[in-house]
């Protein structure tokens, strides 16, 4: 069940940002200068910021929680994919190695990013009018920073129950039937994650082609 | 006029017809179908031999009794019975399962060790292919059978075995190997009788009903065995049985304690395991099955209907058409089967729920639950043990060596055909071979005898069953000696210690790997260790250690070859994982408790900042509906 719903989602996610990407005439030479023009901040730091440091470090803990969130899933659901099998081998070892990694990581992000995701009057008056606009495909600047704020708060909420149940499990707490609790609880929660980080992808090629 | 035999003719045949209707059903022997009651019925039995007559004592010549005419008969179905698990090997029709204990065939001057069995296991051999006539290899293998299988085929008798089948008589199942309750009962008797050929007397000379002397192997083979004496012998003394006259009532009926609930002593004769353990001498210290120390019994998990396809206890078992897979006489089936209200009337046992407390899921999805409790504790260095089929264990006269051939290893922690690790008993396979390509093709052992007495010299380990000695002069001698025999055809080959040995082009002696020289093992079972002493109980690094020896124990690689040495595997070689995925899973463990403190570091850290942020944001709808902006 859980190998057809992750085949199911990535066909989706594959399909939405493609299609995402031919509407809106984004070719991969212009995706590929998005990408480097996240990198190019950490080039030209000073001009951003009076507080280089602090930028830096915003954005490389969110750089790095986003790759090592990307492993994660990619050594866990490639092998569910392959051989609907527990996670074993290779793809075990680099989950293993980098779950501490993404969890340190994550805990900078959101220290560090938190307080400007933190939602305002504002973002009261974008979600009025998001539910009362008909059409969805019309997304403003407020809105996507909206979404994004929300996605972010999903994200957090729902990493701690990703990561408590995994540690749990390390623990003589529970037994057979509540580790296959904890199990699902892991697998399900981790699925959110993925969806969020999909959502995600898919507000920034919003925001970047709204911006060039 | 001429209808009347026409019309006579037609009713005899309706006459038959309606008699093979009503009469031709096979309707169930007196003994198969239970009538409800829980006592066990007395088996006051007259004994019928194999021309089906009654046993009488005043008669001039005594032959012994027949187990298919005296157990069969009326009361049970012999022929159902005989495809059961214990006697079925030999039916090619029959799903051979999972790899089991072989038959070992060791000839020490030969330097052969190989696996045999009538069963479709990868990587054992049929006995023909080593030139095992079924005679012969019930002449050496039947002491631990419960006869039937390869002792009463007909059809796997060899032309030049048949006047001898006709002395020895056919070895039928023996019920009483299993069932008798007796303390006479005598299973090392039978197999003294079946090294002699006594295959028609063995199972009357172990029921402790009588007793017999001679030797039909003595026997020419045109011995009569209504006659009584070999004309050509006189010397040899011919097969006699001697009934205990007090055994028989006044109606030549005898008494057999006979038992549907087998005591484990009889399943112990074929089924016992001995650890070759010099620090282990008291009987205590051997250990027992923790089921049998509960007081549990064989049977009551490997138990059979009428049919005998006992249930061999493994996951994924399909124990018959009818039954289907084994999915209740497992270990799962037993501890961790979820069973409703319904299923709880039917009066299974109740086996103890394991908790598992802590123990990730992925352990049963990768592990038997023999791996962590059953067979040796596995230490840094395989064991080398004795089982009861392979070494004879309880048979009169073997020789209690510890070095003696063959040598078994164990445990192995191997992966399975499903994928999971399993305690195995493993194998190195030693013998003779011819190659052609790249086919393997054992040499008969009948021809090498002969050439073997003449290179080989018997040294000290004669006495203690061991290996003779071997290095690579006298192996290329004999291999060069086998090159210039006629009667083999491709180029002779030594398989021993996992390696092919052959002779090149110029004479000198090569080694290769092939996979004809893979070891054979086969999954263990017992002996269950309680959970106390199961692998785990001290932790993770039981297993996720830099040595642990579920990964890096050292498999002994069994040679008598000197140039080799004594080498040796690691158990992680015999899984789909590499050594240096398992040293680096290990090694994580290592560090797994910062990392673990680092992961919780992290959930109660942005727990705190969530909870932190909620109660702010519950702060300014607090302000609102205080009428504040």
């Amino acid at each position: 069940m859980f190998r057809i719903i992750i085949a199911m989602l990535i066909i989706f996610s594959a399909v939405l940002i493609n299609k995402t990407l031919q509407r809106r005439k984004i070719s991969r030479n212009t995706l590929w200068t998005m990408i480097k023009n996240e990198f190019l901040v950490f080039k030209n730091i000073r001009e951003f910021s009076p507080h280089p440091r602090i930028v830096l470090l915003r954005k490389m803990s969110y750089l790095l929680t986003l790759v090592f969130f990307l492993l994660l899933a990619f050594s866990a659901y490639l092998q569910i994919l392959i051989t609907g099998g527990p996670l074993t081998g290779w793809f075990l070892i680099i989950h293993v190695t980098v779950a501490p990694l993404f969890a340190v990581s994550l805990m900078l992000t959101v220290l560090l990013w938190i307080h400007r995701h933190r939602f305002e009057w504002q973002d009261w008056f974008t979600l009025r009018q998001i539910i009362q606009q008909k059409k969805f495909s019309v997304l403003q600047v407020n809105h996507l920073q909206f979404w994004n704020k929300l996605n972010f708060w999903i994200f957090i909420i729902t990493a701690i129950p990703a990561m408590a149940s995994i540690i749990l499990q390390l623990y003589p707490v529970f037994d057979s039937d509540g580790m296959e609790y904890l199990r699902q609880v892991h697998r399900y929660s981790t699925l959110i994650l993925f969806v969020v980080v999909i959502m995600h992808g898919y507000l920034l090629l919003w925001m970047n082609h709204n911006k060039n | 006029m001429d209808d009347v035999p026409h019309r006579f003719a037609v009713r005899i045949a309706a006459f038959l017809l309606l008699s093979t209707f009503l009469f031709g059903q096979s309707p169930s022997n007196l003994g198969d179908v239970p009538d409800g009651s829980h006592a066990t019925p007395v088996h006051l039995l007259q004994l019928i031999d194999e021309d089906s007559s009654v046993i009488r004592l005043d008669e001039q010549l005594l032959l012994p009794f027949s187990p298919r005419y005296t157990c069969g008969g009326k009361c049970h179905d012999y022929d159902k019975i005989k495809h059961g698990w214990h006697f079925n090997a030999v039916d090619t029709a029959v799903e051979s399962g999972r790899p089991g204990p072989p038959w070992i065939y060791v000839d020490q001057q030969t330097f052969t060790q190989i696996p045999l069995s009538f069963r479709h296991w990868s990587g054992v051999f049929k006995p023909q292919q080593i030139g095992l006539t079924a005679l012969q290899f019930i002449q050496i293998f039947g002491r631990q059978m419960p006869g039937g299988g390869a002792g009463e085929q007909e059809n796997l008798r060899e032309l030049t075995d048949l006047f001898r089948w006709q002395v020895s008589g056919t070895l039928e199942i023996n019920c009483l190997s299993c069932h008798d309750a007796e303390f006479d009962h005598d299973q090392a008797e039978f197999a003294a009788q079946t090294a002699r050929q006594n295959f028609r007397w063995a199972a009357t000379a172990s029921s402790g009903l009588a007793f017999v002397r001679g030797s039909a192997k003595a026997m020419p083979d045109n011995y009569d065995l209504y006659w009584g004496v070999a004309p050509d012998q006189p010397q040899d003394l011919p097969p006699q049985v001697f009934y205990d006259a007090s055994r028989f009532n006044y109606k030549q009926e005898v008494f057999f304690d006979v038992t549907r609930d087998i005591p484990n002593r009889n399943c112990y004769f074929c089924h016992s395991t001995k650890v070759i353990d010099t620090t282990r001498t008291a009987r205590w210290q051997m250990g027992e099955d923790v089921h049998l120390a509960a007081g549990m019994k064989c049977v009551d998990c490997h138990h059979n209907g009428l049919d005998h396809r006992i249930n061999r206890g493994y996951d994924g078992e399909i124990i018959s058409d009818a039954t289907g897979k084994n999915t209740d006489f497992t270990c799962e089936g037993c501890h961790l089967k979820e069973t409703d209200k319904a299923d709880k009337d039917i009066g299974t046992i109740p086996a103890p729920r394991p908790v598992h407390r802590g123990l990730p899921l992925i352990h049963f999805e990768r592990l038997t639950c023999t791996a962590c409790h059953a067979g040796e504790w596995p230490l840094e260095e395989t064991r080398r043990i004795k089982t009861a089929i392979s070494h004879g264990l309880g048979v009169k006269g073997i020789n209690k060596s510890e070095q003696i051939l063959p040598h078994v290893i164990s445990p192995v922690l191997a992966e399975q055909s499903d994928g999971k690790i399993a305690p195995h008993n493993l194998i190195w396979p030693s013998y003779w071979a011819s190659q052609q390509g790249d086919s393997i093709k054992p040499i008969s052992l009948a021809s090498l005898s002969a050439l073997f007495k003449n290179i080989i010299v018997n040294d000290d380990s004669t006495a203690r069953g061991n290996w003779l000695k071997l290095n690579d002069s006298v192996l290329t001698v004999i291999l060069d000696t086998l090159k210039a025999a006629e009667w083999i055809s491709g180029d002779p080959v030594f398989i021993n210690g996992g390696k092919l040995y052959r002779l090149n082009s110029r004479g000198n002696l090569v080694t290769t790997n092939h996979r004809a020289a893979r070891p054979y093992l086969w999954p263990l079972a017992h002996d269950v260790r309680p959970a106390t002493r199961s692998l785990g109980r001290r932790g993770c690094s039981d297993c996720h250690g830099l040595n642990s020896p579920i990964n890096f124990g050292k498999v002994e690689i069994d040679t008598p070859l000197r140039m080799v040495g004594a080498g040796f595997k690691r158990m992680i070689d015999y899984r789909s994982r590499t050594k240096i995925q398992a040293l680096l899973f290990s090694f994580s463990f290592l560090f797994r408790p910062v990392l673990k403190y680092l992961i919780i570091l992290a959930v109660v850290f942005i727990t705190a900042l969530v909870f932190l942020y909620g109660l702010k944001g519950l702060a300014v709808i607090v302000k609102f509906v205080a009428g504040e902006e």
